[in-house]
């Protein structure tokens, strides 16, 4: 089961580039939204409202043109959050069977559903480099940009590693637990590797890199941002 | 223009020189080739000169390497701006998401106007031979199209001085030999000096200027290639590795084209494997890596995987040994008891390692395995890859050739009925490629173990394999005996070398 959960996470948190709204739509509003979008989730209370932030979901799904990737970023997600469901509903203070606690518990597990697979989509959608660009140029330090970037393509590859040096391992009669070893050391290599190819390619050498990504379509990332908005003024008023 | 005088170095947690007294000299235009077995130093001088050695090592570092008149060792931030290195593993010099992105990736950090970036990552791309992979992101691609990508974008700074360690160790034969060439161009047309690392002779040779052999830290014969006698070869501390600059040699030393039999594939036999109708595609992929497999590999014999990069061979091992999972199709791996009994040498062999010792690696493995007598099993597998003397060394310390050696001896040991071998001969040199034939086919003769190795060295498979596979685009388009495949007309068209009829210098 945590081979098949690793892999899940690797698929949903690789870059898909598809030529499509959600990828096209200008990044800084992208991501502006999608903090709109947490605030609302956080102060949600009832049912009508998580219905009525639910819609961000088929928004960004609609704008990704792609069922798949909401298929593959729910499959991520399933079992952390079937197991914090499965832990709330029994830690429950008001009693397994009240009607209480299946509220609570329904409601906390839809709501961490609807946050963690719209962040997957927007995640597995957006160029790290578009990102690291905008931020770049409104005066992030180019060490925070590059770190985002560099952790964007390293996790995938970090999973698939652990998955093949699991299998690796598991072919030799050894428990799954000493792949940690082998991942890990690969890991530091990694990154003493990534520190030499980035001093080779002139990270750093200057304080001013040239902007290469263009930031997206405004209107795309204003029907996003618009929409969350529209979404946390509705659930302020909800409350 | 490259100059090395007097250098010396040593890792600090080593008594040893890894480097001893280099001295070398290339003009700029000029192709140097360094040749030399696993271990010899070879990555840590390319190091040197790279400027990263004094800047990422602790140790002792003497003389001097001179880069456009500026001494890389006293001023190893200047080196950036005249020396590109392109290491020996392709996946991890990629640093952004997309092709694009990687490419621009260098020039971008020189501040470069944004028309010059993207002029330089397209001459780039193009030079390299990647301008068809420029739409791709970095997750699609395979490990000879990473090597391609990760040349291109040291390509794009416009280096005087471009450092290659085993350019080629994912990339077929025939496009190899057209990156050679390209490289020759390069060279000759802006004036930039190569210092190429690499096993594989037959291609490089021809457009290197000077070689140099390093054994032990130390250059131990170096020439210009023009002026290369027989009896240098001959009389050459490692006459095999440089005798297979010339096929005459290489024949002379047994490794001829064995003589042709018809394609036949006995149905009936018993299999090991089973594929049928089988497709797999990468996530987020657009296409299919792997398009109706149907194979079926008999019981212990010996079966190539061959095809050029992105073809799927490694995918394909995958799914055999169950890492992967296919979208549709089906595979049997046959006997359950095979299960304990697959042995599975990825391309990375870092990933199997979980002891601190190329002894305990093989030592425990043997253990796990419930053999009669772990201790003597571990230094046979050891003895037979060659591994005793570096038996008690920190595996992290060994280079990445033993390192593949240890990872094959660690799934020897337990004498698998079914081995998978994921391109087994990136990095090793002439002598271990010689030695681990000898090793493949003891092996699968002793303890009747069935093997599948999947490589574009053609060479190598053909000394080993009885069947061969060429997998083309995700599709099987030929089965049969290696000496009949061979002999196909159409093979180079396939990307696959005929290491017989052709590719080796007259």
């Amino acid at each position: 089961m945590i081979l098949w959960m690793l892999d899940k996470i690797r698929v949903a948190l690789t870059f898909s580039q598809e030529n499509t709204p959600l990828s096209k739509a200008h990044v800084g509003f992208k991501f502006l939204s999608l903090i709109l979008f947490f605030i609302s989730i956080t102060l949600v209370d009832n049912v009508y409202g998580i219905i009525l932030i639910s819609t961000y979901l088929v928004l960004v799904t609609l704008m990704s043109k792609n069922l798949r990737i909401l298929y593959e970023s729910s499959l991520a997600v399933i079992i952390p959050i079937a197991l914090l469901g499965f832990f709330a509903w029994i830690f429950s203070p008001t009693g397994i069977f009240s009607y209480e606690t299946l509220v609570y518990v329904l409601s906390l597990v839809v709501r961490i559903y609807l946050l963690a697979v719209s962040f997957l989509i927007i995640f597995s959608t957006t160029n790290p480099s578009q990102l690291a660009c905008f931020l770049e140029k409104h005066g992030l330090p180019l060490v925070f940009s590059q770190s985002l970037i560099l952790t964007w393509r390293l996790i995938p590859l970090v999973l698939k590693d652990v998955i093949e040096s699991i299998m690796s391992i598991k072919l030799r009669r050894f428990p799954s637990t000493k792949a940690l070893i082998p991942v890990t050391a690969v890991a530091i290599e990694r990154a003493n590797m990534v520190s030499e190819a980035l001093y080779v390619k002139g990270l750093g050498f200057k304080e001013k890199r040239t902007i290469i990504s263009s930031p997206g379509i405004l209107s795309y990332g204003l029907v996003l941002t618009i929409h969350s908005l529209i979404l946390l003024i509705l659930v302020l008023i909800l409350l | 223009m490259i100059k090395i005088e007097n250098l010396w170095y040593r890792y600090s947690s080593e008594e040893r020189w890894v480097l001893k007294n280099i001295n070398l000299f290339l003009k700029p235009g000029e192709i140097g080739l360094i040749v030399g077995p696993n271990g010899s130093g070879k990555t840590t001088l390319a190091k040197a000169i790279a400027g990263i050695l004094p800047e990422f090592y602790s140790g002792e570092l003497r003389g001097k390497v001179i880069v456009n008149a500026v001494n890389v060792l006293d001023e190893p931030e200047e080196a950036f701006r005249y020396v590109g290195y392109v290491g020996e593993d392709p996946e991890v010099q990629l640093v952004t998401l997309t092709v694009k992105d990687e490419v621009m990736f260098g020039p971008s950090n020189l501040g470069l106007p944004l028309k010059e970036v993207v002029e330089r990552a397209n001459w780039a791309l193009r030079v390299s031979g990647a301008e068809n992979l420029e739409d791709r992101t970095i997750f699609e691609l395979s490990g000879g199209e990473m090597q391609k990508v990760a040349l291109a974008s040291i390509l794009a700074l416009k280096p005087k001085v471009l450092i290659l360690d085993e350019p080629t160790a994912f990339i077929e034969a025939p496009l190899a030999k057209k990156f050679y060439e390209r490289l020759r161009d390069i060279a000759k047309k802006e004036s930039i000096t190569i210092m190429l690392i690499e096993h594989k002779l037959n291609h490089v040779i021809n457009i290197a200027d000077k070689i140099f052999v390093l054994k032990d830290g130390e250059i131990v014969f170096q020439k210009n290639v023009k002026k290369l006698t027989l009896s240098d070869i001959m009389n050459n501390p490692m006459p095999k590795l440089v005798g297979t600059l010339f096929g005459k040699v290489a024949s002379k030393e047994g490794y001829e084209a064995k003589p042709l039999l018809r394609v036949v594939l006995n149905e009936n036999s018993s299999n090991i494997v089973e594929i049928e109708s089988l497709w797999y595609k990468y996530p987020r992929s657009k296409n299919y890596a792997l398009r109706n497999i149907n194979l079926k590999i008999p019981r212990e014999t010996k079966m190539g995987l061959l095809g050029p990069n992105g073809s799927g061979k490694s995918t394909l091992i995958k799914i055999i040994a169950g890492i992967i999972k296919p979208q549709r199709g089906v595979i049997r791996v046959y006997g359950e008891f095979l299960k304990a009994k697959i042995g599975y040498v990825p391309q990375n062999p870092t990933l199997s390692f979980i002891q601190p010792t190329p002894y305990k690696e093989v030592y425990e493995t043997a253990k796990r395995l419930k053999l009669a007598n772990p201790e003597y099993e571990a230094w046979k597998s050891l003895k037979m890859l060659g591994l005793e003397e570096y038996a008690e060394k920190p595996v992290l310390h060994l280079s990445y050739g033993f390192r593949r050696r240890l990872s094959i001896a660690s799934a020897l040991v337990g004498k698998p009925k079914l081995l998978l071998l994921d391109e087994p001969t990136a990095y090793l040199d002439f002598d271990s490629k010689v030695e681990l034939i000898e090793v493949l086919n003891t092996i699968a003769k002793e303890y009747k173990t069935t093997l599948i190795i999947a490589s574009h060295d053609t060479w190598f498979i053909s000394e080993i394999c009885d069947l061969a596979a060429i997998l083309h685009r995700g599709s099987v388009r030929f089965v049969g005996e290696i000496e009949s495949i061979l002999k196909l007309p159409e093979i180079e068209s396939y990307g696959v070398e005929n290491p017989f009829h052709g590719g080796v210098r007259s």
